[in-house]
């Protein structure tokens, strides 16, 4: 399991990963929806939170840098193997 | 022995689907199927949908017909697990003895960090549920039509799968595995450039739902 703690990482780190999440975020469709828990974020909303760094802004960043991190280690496709 | 297209003598299926908000009437609609299978077994379902997904009701429910398998949808966190308007129904330290001698499968945030562990030392046979935060990608401009949503289709389908192969007679182990790889699949395909955009973008939140499933209890215990 990911040990990776994204309330603990250095500030000047996020603020890269901000800026890497921010950009794919603006790249995203209109017409999408992410539930978390027990609300709905659509993309300004989401970019809105990132850019704060708020809690939701958190969570999004921690899934999208787990996902180009298991991308980047060949992850994917190590369990389609 | 292979349950695929006989009755399952004396079997029931416990089900709470609230609808009180949005992904909650994604999760009712899209538990329909679960429904229709159980229904082709033969296994009686235990129905509280909308505001039949009470504390009180579902304690009688469990109580009277003492369900082999229970699925949960709804909002929670790591201690519990809601009902219709939120309302708790199972807590951990509270009530998890309830569900003594059973699966549980909880699509809900964060359940099995701590409450699905209570569950375990109280007894329960094995519990299916997630350790972070469960996501669901669905497009606004199908909100009105949830079952033709073709994002939040590969969300539920895959999570879907662990209650229809318990159903089936498949063992919790294989249950999982089944979910893992429909996940893993249309993860895939959203990747690729057969997906339409909104697929391609909810891809990271389906690898994470993917990565935080988890099974505790006895992998190999069956309904």
């Amino acid at each position: 399991m990911d040990e990776f703690n994204i309330h603990k990482i250095d500030p000047e780190l996020l603020e890269e990963m901000k800026k890497i999440v921010v950009a794919r975020i603006r790249t995203s469709s209109d017409d999408l929806v992410i539930t978390i828990g027990d609300k709905d974020y659509n993309k300004k909303e989401i970019l809105e939170s990132v850019e704060k760094g708020d809690e939701l802004g958190l969570e999004i960043i921690d899934t999208q840098m787990e996902f180009l991190r298991d991308m980047a280690s060949g992850l994917f496709y190590k369990q389609n193997a | 022995m292979d349950y695929s297209t006989s009755k399952m003598p004396n079997a029931s299926i416990l089900i709470t689907r609230p609808n009180h908000d949005l992904i909650n009437v994604y999760f009712f609609k899209w538990t329909q199927q679960v429904i229709e299978q159980a229904n082709r077994q033969h296994i009686k379902v235990l129905d509280l949908d909308k505001d039949n997904a009470t504390k009180q009701k579902f304690t009688s429910y469990v109580k009277k017909h003492n369900p082999k398998l229970i699925f949960m949808n709804g909002h929670g966190n790591e201690m519990c697990i809601a009902g219709y308007r939120d309302e708790v129904i199972i807590e951990s330290g509270v009530n998890e003895r309830l569900l003594t001698g059973k699966i549980i499968y909880i699509r809900s945030c964060n359940v099995a960090a701590k409450l699905g562990r209570a569950c375990i030392q109280s007894g329960t046979r094995a519990f299916l549920g997630y350790l972070k935060k469960y996501s669901l990608g669905y497009t606004p401009s199908s909100a009105f039509h949830p079952l033709e949503d073709k994002v939040a289709k590969l969300f539920l389908e895959p999570s879907n799968l662990i209650p229809i192969s318990l159903i089936k007679g498949n063992s919790v182990k294989n249950a999982y595995r089944k979910s893992q790889t429909a996940m893993l699949k249309n993860f895939l395909f959203m990747l690729s450039t057969k997906a339409t955009k909104e697929q391609r973008d909810a891809a990271p939140s389906l690898w994470r739902n993917r990565k935080y499933q988890v099974v505790l209890g006895n992998e190999n215990t069956r309904i």
